[in-house]
């Protein structure tokens, strides 16, 4: 930790490189007079656009002034044109400027002084930290999902409804004489048990959709000369495979980059297997795709002939060359394809991605899908314990104060995860406001 | 004139553990009262304990407070509560005969030849250069001392409201302390502010029809607070339960313009636990109906305390309603129901051991920092008398750690959050309810007792060899094993249980819910010691869940140990919100847990004070 507020931090926001435009983002006490000077202007407007011109470069500024900024503190930022050059020497010339010390931010440093600055929660500042890595459109659609404050919003609802039985725990136990009221415990127990789904499916969303920081890989196998490869190139849309009739031309393995169905996908073509091989670099490219399959997110299989046994269950079934090879009768399951044919591959095409939203829980829309970080989903673990465990023991007929233990400490796990405070207050106001308490 | 080394001003439940407190560290005291014939009086109900309260008192007993004592040897009624709600939660609570009980107070302070008493009403305090030196009283005679502790209750400027009618008084009969409020007020720093309660009425027993009531009795089995043996011979009497109906709230809204607190006559603030019927019907209205609890006030009086029902409605109208309730159709008010207001100085301007951090050597103890109840009052008065002893000593004060004690949880709650309604325990007020239970208060607290020179050698050997054989029986159940048999397996059956399939230990069969200490002996071949049996039974059965967050409160634990400094200013860090600047420096937090638990101080402005502490900026 090396936090010493009184510094000013500059970085870029935008990824390095050549691009229309770039911005730069400086934070903290001095941010507005390092711009004045840097460009021997004066700011006196606060989210006004000013339009400078100087010998750097012909520029965007945009001050925020404290608290009402990203960070909290004041920041300026610079809308530059997107010329490393020009990015560097702005950067440079801040850094030796000797009245205002400044230094290049270290990675998530903005984020870090938001946080500290209590202008976002932890679950938003994490997100905010996972985003600079992910690449692909679904993930920034659920990390900004996350960031905007609905897993938040999520995780509010659970702690209401936790509390508002935590209500009647409390009721119970500390106004017994009052008999104002009791626990319902078969209300308690069907309410737990469906926040105890909704965390699961959050959990299993979790599970599934953790894919999206690694790689994703579909994998295309099949026998040799199915036509593997000319799939693959109608795919990627264009020659990448080597395409030709004997068969086993593929003999290592292929792979391109591509979007599909929003997500960054590593589309690979293999070898095909055949009963037997005497090349031995060839032995090797199969036991290469053997570990490919394992890891595989979804395989296609590719075959030509309408007695092939499909050998892997969950794969895409395609039967290909329709165009030489008439099939005999239509499968459901199965797709046809013919590289001839465009209208085959573009069909082909959508159902590779209905697989992978299907895979990532995209087909039904749930609104639940959330990115965790490796500390979220711990927690919510730790979370399911004290849900378990308050089921469990309502199911017992345990004593009251165990049942209320369990909720207390689902509500108190909650809010290390919205980081809330914990409050005893907040249950006994709540059953202040409702009930008639008091002898 | 002589020369004390502490004050204690005001003889309620507070200023008298004060006193026993200061005097068993060595202190030489002097306690003033306006009235020594109302020591530890009991101005409300007639009763000690209650739910998280009798927790409090079970506490206080370790460390020889006078409150578990007294009450055990005036006690009229004993009773478990929560008995059937699982034992983190059942509280003892015993009705007292209040005549009796502070007779038996008065002789037993005066026991302590260290503990003078002078009748007097106090009217200033004598400070210089911001330390306290003595008091003034308004019989124009002056005392000195190195500390001063101000206990005056519900006395500072008491007002009692009979609906339009207002007294002067501290309570029924008794006059108010009129000038130390004005002069905390004016002549020091401390923020004073108004809070109300309520009594309800004393009704005369020969007016009730108690036949057709129902009766709660005593409890032969359930025993006092104290750790030693404490002879009891009183009658033991019975409380009579009733309600109010649609009739009693007619009477209550039609004439709720009559009420002080409707009226706009008190603004002040009452706790929201402790409503006036009035408060219940217009709070509630679908509510049609409130339980009514008679108390009976001792074995010689014909007065009972009407608990449920209290009021500010002017006199005849608490006639006219009370009336409506069964039993007490033809009933007489001997002492009527009436709202009080009263005045208290933010505890937040008080340290977790009571003293001011406005000027030292003085201390508040009791209802004065805003809470309510004679057992919160007490331990306050306790905490603030071994407190003050200790610094005239030159010892370090002593802190109670909310992870082991009601009595922390409370002091760290008022003291760090402040009071926005005179505050009552809670058990839920604890973040670690399920340890802090009445049956190992004397576990819990023997130890620390010890090290701070709290208990005396034979309490604490008592105390050490019973949990010594609790622990032991505990290891030697861990340790036999019990095999599968048909016989066992048709006993556990008719047990509700579940069968056994493999061996198992001793211990681990008692932690199953339907089995206890006496069903598990069935069980047992060997020779096991019966007598601690429901101790062992609760420890084995909460020891799983306390651990399931004991590592996990570590954490917490950390903060608790990172000190933070009482002269530390909190202005010059900027990266703290100027509202948690504020807060801070108005609480001073001498612990990093402190500070965590003060509302509005946020995680990330915890982390940033972590931050400041570990490169040594504050």
């Amino acid at each position: 930790m090396i936090l010493t507020f009184s510094d000013n931090i500059i970085a870029e926001m935008t990824p390095p490189g050549r691009a229309a435009i770039s911005a730069l983002r400086v934070s903290g006490p001095n941010a507005k007079e390092i711009i004045e000077e840097l460009f021997r202007e004066k700011i006196t407007k606060t989210r006004f656009a000013y339009y400078f011109r100087s010998e750097l470069d012909d520029v965007v500024v945009l001050y925020y002034k404290a608290p009402n900024s990203y960070t909290g503190e004041e920041v300026c930022e610079i809308f530059c044109h997107g010329n490393p050059a020009i990015v560097n020497s702005i950067i440079d010339t801040v850094l030796l400027n000797k009245k205002f010390k400044t230094r290049i931010a270290t990675p998530g440093e903005f984020t870090k002084r938001a946080y500290l600055n209590n202008k976002m929660d932890l679950i938003q500042a994490e997100a905010v930290t996972d985003i600079i890595n992910s690449s692909s459109e679904i993930a920034i659609k659920y990390r900004n999902q996350t960031l905007k404050g609905n897993f938040s919003k999520v995780l509010n609802e659970i702690r209401d409804q936790l509390l508002d039985i935590s209500v009647f725990t409390e009721l119970e136990i500390d106004f017994e004489e009052e008999a104002a009221g009791v626990l319902d415990k078969k209300n308690a127990l069907r309410r737990l048990e469906e926040i105890n789904t909704r965390i699961d499916g959050i959990i299993e969303s979790f599970s599934r959709i953790e894919t999206l920081s690694k790689d994703i890989n579909v994998l295309i196998v099949g026998e040799a000369n199915v036509g593997k490869s000319s799939l693959f190139n109608k795919l990627i849309e264009q020659d990448r495979s080597i395409v030709h009739e004997y068969p086993g031309t593929t003999r290592d393995y292929i792979e391109a980059d591509l979007f599909m169905g929003g997500l960054e996908v590593t589309l690979i073509d293999t070898a095909g297997f055949r009963k037997e091989t005497n090349c031995e670099i060839e032995k090797m490219g199969i036991d290469k795709i053997n570990d490919l399959i394992e890891s595989a997110l979804l395989l296609i299989e590719v075959t030509d002939r309408d007695d092939y046994e499909f050998k892997y269950k969950n794969s895409l079934k395609i039967r290909n060359k329709i165009d030489k090879k008439q099939p005999k009768n239509q499968q459901k399951e199965l797709i046809y394809t013919s590289a001839m044919d465009q209208s085959t591959i573009m069909a082909f095409k959508g159902q590779i991605e209905a697989r992978l939203k299907e895979l990532f829980c995209v087909k039904d829309n749930r609104a639940e899908c959330f990115l965790l970080t490796k500390r979220q989903k711990t927690i919510l673990l730790e979370l399911k314990t004290f849900l378990d465990g308050s089921i469990d023991s309502i199911k017992k007929e345990t004593e009251i104060d165990i049942v209320s233990f369990m909720i207390r400490n689902a509500i108190k796990t909650i809010n290390l995860l919205i980081g809330k405070e914990s409050q005893s207050d907040d249950t006994l106001d709540e059953l202040f406001s409702r009930f008639c308490i008091g002898k | 004139m002589e020369i004390y080394d502490i004050i204690v001003v005001g003889a309620g439940h507070a200023g008298c553990e004060a006193a026993v407190a200061a005097q068993t560290l060595g202190a030489k005291v002097l306690l003033i009262t306006i009235n020594m014939d109302r020591l530890a009086w009991m101005s409300c109900n007639p009763a000690i304990g209650g739910l998280a309260k009798g927790h409090l008192v079970k506490e206080l007993a370790i460390f020889g407070g006078l409150m578990p004592k007294v009450i055990d040897s005036t006690g009229i009624q004993f009773r478990k509560l929560n008995s059937k709600k699982g034992r983190a939660v059942q509280s003892t609570r015993v009705q007292a005969d209040k005549v009796l009980y502070s007779i038996e107070m008065k002789k037993e302070m005066s026991k302590y030849n260290n503990i003078h008493f002078f009748q007097a009403e106090v009217s200033s305090l004598i400070i210089k250069s911001n330390e306290i030196k003595g008091v003034n009283t308004c019989e124009g005679v002056s005392f000195f001392a190195n500390m001063v502790i101000i206990c005056p209750g519900t006395f500072l400027k008491g007002r009692l409201h009979y609906g339009s009618a207002t007294v002067a008084g501290g309570r029924s009969g008794e006059k108010a302390s009129e000038e130390l409020s004005e002069f905390l007020a004016k002549e020091t720093e401390h923020n004073i502010f108004r809070f109300k309660t309520g009594t309800p009425a004393r009704l005369d027993a020969r007016s009730i029809d108690f036949s057709t009531l129902l009766k709660q009795g005593h409890d032969e089995q359930v025993k006092g607070f104290s750790v030693e043996h404490v002879d009891n011979q009183i009658k033991k009497e019975s409380c009579y339960l009733t309600r109010t109906n649609e009739q009693t709230h007619k009477v209550i809204s039609e004439n709720i313009g009559l009420s002080p607190v409707y009226s706009g006559k008190i603004e002040s603030k009452g706790p929201r636990y402790c409503p006036s019927l009035e408060d219940k019907v217009v709070r509630f209205p679908d509510k049609l109906s409130h339980q009514v609890f008679l108390e009976p006030e001792g074995v010689d009086s014909v007065e009972y305390y009407a608990n449920g029902v209290s009021t500010g409605l002017p006199i005849d109208i608490q006639e006219l309603f009370y009336k409506t309730i069964k039993g007490l159709e033809n009933v007489r008010i001997i002492r009527p129901a009436y709202a009080v207001e009263y005045d208290c100085v933010n505890p937040q301007d008080l340290d977790l051991s009571l003293e001011s951090k406005k000027i030292k050597g003085l201390f508040f103890a009791g209802q004065v920092n805003g809470t309510s109840g004679y057992e919160e009052a007490g331990v306050q008065g306790f905490v603030a008398g071994i407190n003050a002893a200790r610094k005239i000593a030159g010892l370090p004060k002593i802190i109670f750690p909310r992870q082991d004690s009601y009595i922390g949880v409370l002091i760290d709650d008022i003291v760090t959050k402040g009071v926005d309604e005179p505050y009552r325990m809670f058990t839920s007020r604890s973040e670690n309810r399920l340890y802090l239970r009445e049956d190992n208060a004397d576990y819990r607290l023997y130890g620390f007792a010890n090290e701070n020179k709290l208990i005396d050698e034979s309490k604490y050997n008592k105390i050490k060899d019973k949990w010594e054989s609790i622990h032991m029986v505990i290891e030697l159940l861990a340790k036999t094993k019990i095999k599968p048999s048909p016989e066992r397996n048709t006993l556990l059956r008719n047990l509700g249980s579940t069968e056994l399939s493999n061996p198992i230990s001793a211990k681990d069969l008692l932690k199953r819910p339907e089995l206890n200490f006496k069903t598990l002996m069935a069980f047992i071949s060997i020779d096991i010691p019966k007598e601690y049996g429901d101790e062992i039974e609760i420890e084995v059965k909460y020891e799983g869940y306390i651990k399931m967050v004991q590592n996990k409160e570590r954490n917490t634990d950390d903060l608790e140990s990172i000190k933070l400094s009482l002269e530390t200013s909190y202005d010059d860090l900027k990266n703290l919100s100027v509202e948690v600047r504020e807060k801070l420096n108005k609480v001073k937090p001498q612990t990093l847990g402190q500070a965590s638990r003060i509302s509005g101080v946020t995680p990330a402005a915890i982390d940033t004070l972590l931050i400041y502490k570990k490169r040594g900026l504050i």
